[in-house]
């Protein structure tokens, strides 16, 4: 379950897709030209009567931001279905999900596994903030990186039968754009109550 | 005193955000430009190409369907704030008689156009609403003292009262959640199902009693107030020719009320809004009975649809001073300089088909021609040729309103107008109000509420 308001995706040509606002209320905090967006993901916050909610994507739309509404305001008003974003393909980006799997250490700590082999992204962007970060608890459905394989994007979530509902970050194993094979950690992780 | 109040005008309002559609947002508009504020309209994705909107800001509030864009309380005030407005003006319907977001824009720095929330949520309960206006010295319905308990009470209020008698829903309205027994051994019935049918339409099952009056006349009193307890009345409408509960032909003065009463009831009716706290444009509306006298039904805390009958009898703008009463003003008219004019009829054109139960005919205009406005005839409409009458709202297209030296000369010079009114591409009231206005009925003034006089139709509905 994701909390917040979904954004509004409506296709354009040639696999573009523009982004609009799902309600009248203040946007917060766009994503700056080039940042790739995933499916799903949170990508600004939205305003309304003095609270403020997450901003996701649509599951259906990712892709590269090729344009930004506001003149570069933080925070600006949006009418319904006012544009956003102006999302372009990348290569093949798609917002495919995978699983990790997880198994306990013999140390009792929680280690989250890489669900295939490729280059792991523990950021949406060089200039955005990580996924996750030590310390972070963590609950089901929570995106904790990308995984790049065959210039495919897919989206890494903390979620599985044999999870704990919610876990706290102790380490992430890999560096932002290293190689990993299957299996290899990802995360070391503890159960919290 | 150790201090001299400065006594200065109130600013009015730089920009105000118009919280409806249609008609009633293009009377907002003329009024907002008469005192040189700016109006904002928030608008649906059906509305955002209306001519009305044209050269005008906007901001779109959501899809079509009324409950994801005009009753949207949470987004019409963020709009109304986000586009710098510090007013707001509800129109009518939608939520213009909603306490909740009457509270809502106040807590977000956007000064209602409107009584406060409190008087407003007190009026929307039919019994305070009735004791108040009892307080006050109004004739009210005979029935039961509050809500009634259990169906024993309701059994013998409606002894006293005598039959027939009706079961109204305490937080209803629009005809929902009402029950008539026209003999003891209907009391049963009828409650049980007025009860489920409160519950179902209004969350609230409670019900009240009164006598039910069925030749009665619909009379009703324009009231307006400003913050500092100050009140005047506008004169009373008769409002008696309608359809399944909804008006078509209103007219100012009343022409069948005695005088006595009149007089009466209106220094009543002020009375009553200077007690309740009553701030803006309001209207008491009473049942005339065949005993000429006027009883209290319910008062609509808000601009009515007919509110131009009044204000052109009395040559009064009722929705710029809902504007400067809401911006603070004192009431700069009293009671003596309020002088009435003649005799003011006006018609409903709508667009629905009179031969076939007054159903809506959704279209394009083809054609749309208003007669010439003048002193004596005035249009109302946010209507033009080429318009396009969606299926999402209401079907009133526009009103026509004519000034006589009095009814006689009125009802004359409606005739003209009606006649000299063209509309093609959807079928309209237009022939049928020629045929009411025209009847001898109407003529003589011999006919009830919920009735239209002179009209024939085959396939109607029989009226409830």
């Amino acid at each position: 379950m994701t909390a917040g308001l979904v954004a509004l995706a409506q296709p354009l040509e040639e696999g573009a897709v523009s982004i609009a606002s799902p309600a009248v209320g203040y946007v917060v905090g766009l994503p700056a030209p080039g940042v790739v967006l995933v499916g799903g993901q949170r990508f600004a916050e939205f305003e309304l009567l003095g609270g403020r909610e997450p901003l996701r994507l649509p599951a259906s739309a990712s892709g590269r931001v090729v344009f930004v509404a506001g003149d570069g305001a933080r925070r600006f008003g949006a009418a319904y279905g006012e544009p956003l974003l102006r999302l372009e393909p990348v290569g093949d980006v798609l917002a495919r999900e995978a699983s990790a799997a997880a198994e306990s250490t013999t140390e009792g700590a929680l280690v989250l596994r890489a669900p295939m082999t490729g280059r792991f992204y523990v950021r949406p962007a060089p200039d955005k903030p990580a996924f996750v970060k030590q310390g972070d608890v963590l609950e089901a459905g929570r995106t904790i990186g990308l995984l790049e394989v065959m210039k495919t994007f897919s989206r890494v979530l903390y979620e599985g039968a044999d999870l704990p509902t919610r876990a706290r970050v102790l380490r992430v194993v890999p560096a932002d754009g290293d190689d990993v094979e299957e299996g290899e950690s990802l995360l070391e992780l503890e159960a919290v109550d | 005193m150790w201090y001299k109040a400065v006594v200065q005008a109130p600013t009015l309002f730089h920009r105000l955000f118009i919280a409806n559609r249609g008609e009633v947002a293009v009377r907002i508009a003329k009024a907002a430009d008469a005192l040189g504020i700016t109006p904002v309209f928030g608008v649906s994705e059906a509305d955002r190409d209306a001519p009305y909107t044209r050269g005008r800001e906007t901001v779109l509030l959501g899809k079509a369907r009324s409950s994801e864009s005009y009753l949207r309380r949470e987004r019409v005030v963020q709009a109304a704030a986000q586009s710098g407005c510090t007013a707001l003006h509800p129109g009518w319907g939608f939520l213009a008689e909603d306490p909740i977001f009457a509270r809502l824009c106040e807590d977000h720095g956007v000064t209602f156009v409107g009584p406060p929330a409190h008087v407003m949520a007190a009026m929307g309960k039919k019994t305070p609403a009735k004791r108040a206006m009892a307080k006050a010295g109004l004739g009210v319905i005979e029935g039961s003292e509050g809500v009634l308990g259990d169906v024993d009470e309701a059994a013998r209020v409606a002894d006293e009262v005598g039959f027939p008698i009706l079961l109204k829903a305490e937080s209803g309205g629009g005809g929902r959640g009402m029950r008539i027994a026209r003999a003891p051994d209907e009391v049963r019935a009828a409650y049980a199902e007025a009860q489920a049918e409160s519950a179902a339409c209004f969350g609230d099952s409670r019900l009240y009693l009164e006598r039910l009056l069925e030749r009665g006349r619909h009379v009703e009193v324009q009231l307006l107030a400003d913050r500092y307890g100050g009140v005047v009345h506008l004169g009373a409408r008769d409002c008696s020719v309608q359809r399944n509960h909804q008006k078509l032909i209103e007219e100012s003065p009343a022409p069948t009320v005695h005088p006595e009463e009149l007089a009466r009831t209106l220094e009543a009716a002020v009375r009553a809004t200077h007690d309740i706290g009553y701030v803006g444009a309001g209207t008491m509306e009473f049942l005339l009975g065949e005993d000429g006298r006027l009883r209290f039904m319910e008062m609509n805390t808000r601009l009515q649809v007919e509110h131009g009958v009044s204000e052109m009898r009395m040559d009064t703008d009722l929705v710029t001073a809902q504007l400067r009463v809401a911006a603070g003003e004192r009431l700069w008219i009293s009671q003596d300089e309020l002088r009435p004019r003649g005799h003011v009829i006006e018609c409903r054109i709508n667009a629905e088909d009179p031969s076939r139960g007054f159903q809506p005919t959704p279209g394009k205009l083809t054609r749309f021609a208003p007669p010439d406005e003048s002193d004596d005839l005035r249009v109302d409409t946010h209507a033009e040729e080429g318009y396009v009458v969606g299926p999402h709202y209401d079907s009133l297209l526009a009103k026509l309103l004519v000034r006589g030296k009095d009814r006689e000369d009125a009802r004359q010079k409606m005739l003209d107008a009606l006649d000299a009114f063209v509309i093609e591409g959807v079928c309209t009231t237009l022939a049928m109000h020629a045929a009411v206005i025209g009847s001898d009925a109407f003529a003589r003034g011999d006919y009830f509420a919920g009735e239209q006089p002179g009209f024939v139709s085959g396939t109607e509905e029989p009226s409830s």
